[in-house]
């Protein structure tokens, strides 16, 4: 959108600055008038602009697009560049997980994630985005995985995958760190993506710290869970 | 298969229809009335992105027949403002940002506005049984 | 998904109900909140010509307490149960089932008869016609083999009802009307144990009543699931105490719900009978969690729902 309204401009100043004689660089937008900055009293409407430009059949009409700078090849060694900003992003995610120790099921009370997102454009749908992330990358860590059964799918419905529910989310606490992004737009770098990449992570090693064993297989059902729980007593005994 | 005249009060109009039988509430709905607001997903009453009310009380539309609702109010998403005014819940969604594609969000309102109004007490949390991806939650 | 093609009639009374059943030869699948009826159609589970609605049946939405009896109409949604204050007065046990059913969505829609004779589930059961093609019928669909146990000469799917195994605690009974006349019998034996046809009634009785005997009750319920709202059971256990006797019933494990009668609460009489839950549940892999898993649950639960309600008699 940024690009877009640019190029846009781009397209009245050029038709103001051979109606005003004055070269492009001179000429600034203000009050819907533009004007020759070292002559102001140069002036015209801006809708006098548009008009000339729809009666040149070329409307003041602009498209834009932004694609970051970024690593596809994720080698990030000699190209260091982020894979979803051009500018890697951060973020920290820290859960609290308390498991029952005969069933093994694990309710998360508190999650609390921190992210650089480089300017927050939107604080409220950087933190939408980083809730989302908790859902589905944190509490999915819990409940969601597929079963098979030889190539069939045996839970292909949103009874049997377990998607995890409101009253299945933790309290969150969504801390946005801001820092201006010099290359972004605006300055922001991506919202919410990287605490997706470390917000199982988060609830993994809080598991594996409860329970005192390491488990290589998610999602962490109460089944799994359990036996991490007797495996760890074993390892400490 | 014979069909059945069914009179329903949709956002209160009334309307008479020939449905067939096996015509599911939310078929009804998107498909006649192009009342799209209620979303066609799991189709099992599981997910909640159909609920419509009926008769006061929040349902899961895919699982509902129309042949059933005869004489039934429904209140549809459509139906939620008054004039020009949003609903009040219809505003808090948007001012807290409750929305990601917005998908289920119809569903959402309507389930929501049977805790928020008809029996006046905030939602309790263990009563969120609707499954809803890929928003962000707590702006509920 | 698109249900398959039907007739609908809509009943008055029961007796209009059996006549149309006797009307369409037995051809016909009677319908409450359509909460279980719904997906089974939607799956082609279930095909019949007719079906019989019988939520105009006006007399069967009535609750009632008479004569040392809690009445409660099949047509009685769950949310209306939960509504009543005799029923968290004298059946906690009852109450905390019904709050743990489904959600509360559902619960507006679901009737108690409905959900008592709701089908029993199997991962491998309760998926779509194109699904089941390609995996190939299994018993309970008419097959030669389970998919769950390959050779298995009988079908363990699970009864999922929370509120059967409340009621069977606390003792109730239920009355059923068919073409061949009344009858009344133990909540517990409309089970026949078998997850093909997982219900003792002759073809075409109607569940109409549900009576429990009005004492006041201690009691709790226990639900394992993975989320917490909407799952079915993977295992249940309902605990009603009366004295110092408790009626402790099991389910979500296998077609029929299994009832322990308890006498005297001592710690290790607790803890015995919730031993022997474990050999008695016979669990297969037709769920999301494992087998084994959940017949260790089933005495967790067992010594949780003693406890939790021994706790509330203090």
């Amino acid at each position: 959108m940024k690009v877009a309204c640019e190029n846009a401009r781009q397209q009245i100043v050029a038709i103001a600055a051979e109606k005003l004689g004055v070269p492009e660089a001179d000429i600034a937008l203000k009050d819907r008038l533009v004007y020759s900055m070292e002559n102001p009293e140069k002036k015209m409407r801006l809708s006098w602009v548009v008009r000339e430009a729809f009666a040149r059949a070329q409307p003041i009409a602009a498209t834009g697009t932004f694609f970051p700078h970024i690593d596809l090849k994720r080698e990030w060694i000699s190209r260091p560049w982020g894979q979803m900003a051009g500018t890697f992003s951060y973020a920290t995610s820290v859960a609290e997980v308390a498991i029952d120790p005969e069933t093994g099921e694990i309710t998360v009370p508190h999650f609390t994630a921190a992210h650089d997102c480089g300017r927050a454009i939107n604080p409220m749908a950087v933190e939408g985005q980083m809730e989302g992330s908790v859902q589905q990358a944190g509490m999915a860590a819990i409940t969601e995985g597929n079963l098979w059964d030889g190539g069939h799918l045996l839970n292909p419905d949103l009874l049997d995958y377990k998607v995890p529910l409101a009253c299945d989310m933790p309290e969150i606490d969504a801390i946005i760190v801001e820092s201006i992004d010099p290359v972004g737009p605006f300055g922001a770098k991506e919202g919410g993506i990287a605490i997706r990449m470390n917000a199982y992570s988060a609830i993994a090693c809080a598991v594996s710290q409860a329970t005192g064993t390491l488990f290589k297989e998610f999602p962490l059902t109460p089944d799994k869970v359990l036996e991490l729980v007797e495996n760890g007593k074993e390892e400490t005994r | 298969m014979e069909t059945v005249n069914v009179t329903l009060r949709i956002n209160n109009e009334l309307t008479t229809l020939q449905v067939k039988p096996n015509e599911t509430l939310l078929e009804t709905l998107r498909e006649r009335l192009d009342l799209t607001g209620a979303k066609a997903s799991c189709g099992m009453g599981s997910c909640g992105a159909c609920t419509v009310e009926v008769n006061g009380m929040p349902l899961r539309s895919c699982i509902a027949l129309t042949v059933e609702m005869d004489g039934a109010e429904i209140n549809t998403v459509e139906g939620l403002k008054e004039e020009e005014k949003l609903h009040p819940l219809q505003e808090s969604f948007m001012e807290e940002g409750a929305v990601q594609c917005g998908f289920c969000t119809s569903g959402m309102i309507m389930t929501a506005k049977h805790f928020w109004i008809e029996t006046l007490r905030p939602p309790r949390r263990d009563h969120q049984g609707a499954l809803f991806q890929c928003l962000p939650v707590h702006r509920l | 998904m698109i249900l398959p093609d039907f007739e609908y009639r809509k009943a008055e009374t029961v007796a209009d109900a059996i006549g149309l059943y006797n009307e369409f030869a037995g051809n016909v699948r009677y319908l409450a909140g359509g909460t279980d009826l719904m997906p089974l159609l939607k799956h082609r589970l279930s095909t019949p010509a007719v079906v019989i609605d019988l939520k105009g049946i006006l007399d069967l939405s009535t609750i009632t307490a008479q004569d040392g009896w809690l009445t409660i109409g099949a047509n009685v949604t769950l949310f209306a149960l939960k509504q009543n204050q005799t029923i968290r007065d004298y059946f906690p046990v009852f109450y905390q089932s019904l709050e743990a059913t489904a959600c509360e969505t559902l619960q507006m829609r679901g009737t108690i008869g409905g959900n008592l004779l709701q089908d029993t589930r199997c991962i491998e059961y309760n998926k779509s016609n194109d699904w089941r093609v390609a995996r190939g019928f299994c018993l309970k669909m008419g097959g030669k083999t389970c998919n769950v146990v390959p050779g298995a000469r009988v079908c363990l799917s699970n009864y999922c009802s929370d509120n059967a195994l409340a009621l069977i605690s606390l003792s109730a009974t239920v009355k059923v009307i068919g073409p061949g006349g009344e009858r009344a019998m133990a909540i517990e034996e409309i089970f026949s144990g078998k997850g093909s046809k997982p219900f003792a009634l002759e073809p075409g009785e109607i569940l109409t009543h549900i009576r429990i005997p009005m004492e006041k009750s201690k009691g709790a319920y226990e639900k394992l699931r993975v989320r917490k709202s909407i799952d079915y059971p993977l295992v249940a256990v309902a605990a009603c105490l009366k004295e110092d006797n408790a009626r402790i019933c099991v389910g979500g494990i296998g077609p029929a719900p299994r009832v322990y009668d308890l006498k005297g609460l001592g710690t290790d009489r607790v803890v015995d009978a919730s031993r022997s839950t474990y050999a008695d549940a016979k669990a297969v892999s037709n769920t999301t969690l494992s087998p084994e898993y959940r017949k260790r649950m089933a005495g967790v639960l067992f010594r949780r729902a003693v406890n939790k309600a021994l706790k509330e008699e203090k």
